[in-house]
């Protein structure tokens, strides 16, 4: 039996659920802000066609949005974490816990494969959509295929196209016309494939999906991996990449962030870097996993083309795989020391844990156990309850900058709706 | 994470609860209430049933002044309600939030859709075909704070 995977996403995500609560910016251009106000995360479609694009640096973008009163606001994650946990929780509804991945803050994968003999996959699809529409105000698209990266090429045509009225079933398509329909999408939309290997294809005259469909799969995945292989393989149906559910741990914790300025000095990365550390630990934890693997990267601006640039990332491997905060903090220090240069105005860093698996599954190592260890763990277990119910800030390893959080530039943040009593969104 | 209301409800099980006591539990006998254990009432629970679709907003109009809805008061209302004649319903009316009672008149052998505030000073607001005000959910209570926590 055909398989049946669905892709289901958040148009325009961040500027949608600033939507839901100021009904004042329905139709109007507008731009959500990264962290830091450094750059365009989400851009409403009235704002793409003003010309503003994805991951553009507020900077350059700043003169556009006052000429044409683009209605500019800075992130409010709290909000947004918010309705997505909603969004996710009425996908719930629909399917099984193992049925669903939650691939990122406003996407989705579904199995429906066990859906198609009961019900019309489309009327589901279209139920699930409405569902989501009336129940928190977000509009959606789903995308239906054979594989995970079919559903999410069939969700970039639903919402490509309107005359799929947000939903598009690649099953349901006779092979004549998805040809015709990949013929004529640009190959760089394909899952997976990143602009680098896009402009590579390009240059081998592979320039549309068709065209990567009928090449020689064998020479491309020599030269360029198996992954390419994995996803031309799947592009003809057939599935590489099974869901990775909730019962399935991640693959890898990132932390990290712009700094509120350039930073010169080693003391104030570290800090900064602690404060990540806590965060990626306390994530680490909540997921019951362990690392063994602890990453550090360290950067300057590179839209400051005055400044030397440097951009570099280290690795560390444990010594056995832990959630202990102490041994990763101590990991990602010695990493940072190692990074850091003297004379560069940095401007971002982060820690990011690899190797992860489930803490259950850790054999005990010989040099790892002992009373000592027991210590170690009631105090990571007292931590994690006063983060639990002071807040992240109350208490850190070291020196940690304690107005972290308020030295963000957050200039044109909405109020957080939802989760404060003092900024309840208002009816007359 | 959500305000409060969210948060109290991660203990109320009834199983958490008999847990909580067999953990501090007695060291002697027994409570004799150990089996009549029951969850407290919960206001949250009694409030919102379903969680997913509800949002809490607060009154900042005198609109609904007769019906007991007064500025400042919290209300809380459920989008995956359908709404029916005579409901309090939440609307979005010229990019605007409004609370007002939803309701249907028959004129002559067509039924006119109208949203009506509680106060004289508010006109009734006619739905017509095509326009774009949109009834996204129907109240289902208000809350009423009569000894505000200093701040």
């Amino acid at each position: 039996m055909k398989r049946a995977f669905a892709h289901c996403d958040v148009n325009t995500c961040y500027t949608s659920c600033e939507r839901v609560f100021n009904p004042k910016l329905e139709g109007k251009p507008v731009v959500v802000l990264s962290n830091n106000d450094g750059c365009a995360i989400s851009v409403s479609s009235e704002a793409k066609a003003l010309g503003i694009r994805m991951t553009a640096p507020w900077y350059q973008i700043k003169d556009i949005a006052t000429q044409h009163g683009v209605i500019v606001l800075s992130s409010n994650y709290t909000l947004y974490g918010e309705l997505s946990q909603r969004f996710m929780d009425i996908l719930g509804d629909f399917v099984s816990p193992d049925e669903q991945e939650v691939y990122s803050i406003d996407e989705s994968f579904l199995d429906l494969t066990a859906f198609q003999q009961l019900y019309d996959l489309n009327a589901y699809a279209h139920l699930i959509r409405n569902r989501v529409r009336k129940w928190i105000g977000l509009p959606i698209c789903i995308g239906i295929g054979s594989t995970k990266t079919l559903a999410k090429l069939a969700d970039f045509w639903a919402k490509k196209h309107p005359q799929f009225s947000g939903v598009c079933n690649i099953n349901d398509m006779s092979e004549a016309v998805l040809m015709r329909r990949m013929a004529r999408t640009e190959v760089g939309e394909v899952w997976g494939i990143g602009r680098r290997s896009a402009r590579k294809l390009h240059d081998m005259g592979i320039h549309t999906i068709e065209d990567l469909v009928r090449a020689d799969q064998q020479m491309l995945q020599k030269r360029f991996g198996v992954n390419l292989g994995r996803t031309i393989r799947e592009l003809n149906g057939i599935v590489c990449h099974e869901l990775t559910t909730i019962t399935s741990p991640k693959q890898q914790i990132v932390s990290s962030r712009s700094f509120g300025n350039l930073i010169t000095e080693l003391e104030p990365i570290k800090s900064e870097m602690r404060y990540f550390v806590s965060q990626a630990v306390t994530k680490l934890r909540k997921d019951r996993s362990v690392c063994g693997l602890v990453g550090v990267f360290l950067m300057t601006n590179r839209h400051r083309t005055q400044d030397r640039q440097y951009h570099k990332s280290t690795y560390i491997r444990l010594p056995y795989p832990t959630d202990d905060l102490y041994t990763i903090n101590h990991a990602a220090m010695c990493g940072i020391e190692q990074l850091f240069k003297i004379d560069f105005n940095f401007k971002k860093a982060g820690v990011c844990l690899m190797a992860l698996q489930p803490a259950s599954m850790t054999t005990q190592d010989l040099f790892a156990g002992g009373a000592c260890e027991d210590r170690r763990e009631r105090l990571n277990v007292t931590l994690a309850e006063m983060k639990g119910r002071f807040g992240p800030l109350i208490a850190q390893i070291g020196n940690v900058q304690a107005g972290s959080k308020a030295r963000m530039r957050r200039e044109h943040k909405s109020p957080d709706y939802l989760t404060n009593w003092h900024e309840l969104p208002l009816l007359y | 994470m959500g305000i409060d209301i969210e948060r109290l409800d991660t203990h109320t099980d009834d199983e958490t609860r008999r847990d909580k006591t067999r953990r501090y539990g007695t060291t002697g006998f027994e409570s004799p209430a150990a089996d009549y254990l029951r969850e407290s009432v919960d206001l949250s629970r009694r409030l919102i049933t379903n969680r997913t679709a509800t949002f809490i907003y607060r009154m900042a109009s005198d609109a609904m002044i007769h019906e007991g809805i007064d500025p400042g008061d919290i209300v809380v209302f459920d989008r995956s309600l359908n709404h029916v004649h005579g409901d309090v319903v939440v609307a979005i009316c010229d990019q605007t939030y409004l609370c007002r009672r939803y309701n249907e008149v028959r004129m002559g052998n067509r039924i006119q859709m109208t949203l009506q505030a509680a106060n004289p000073q508010y006109p009734d607001q006619m739905i017509m075909e095509g326009d774009s005000t949109f009834i996204c959910g129907v109240v289902t209570s208000i809350i009423k704070l009569k000894h505000r926590a200093r701040p």
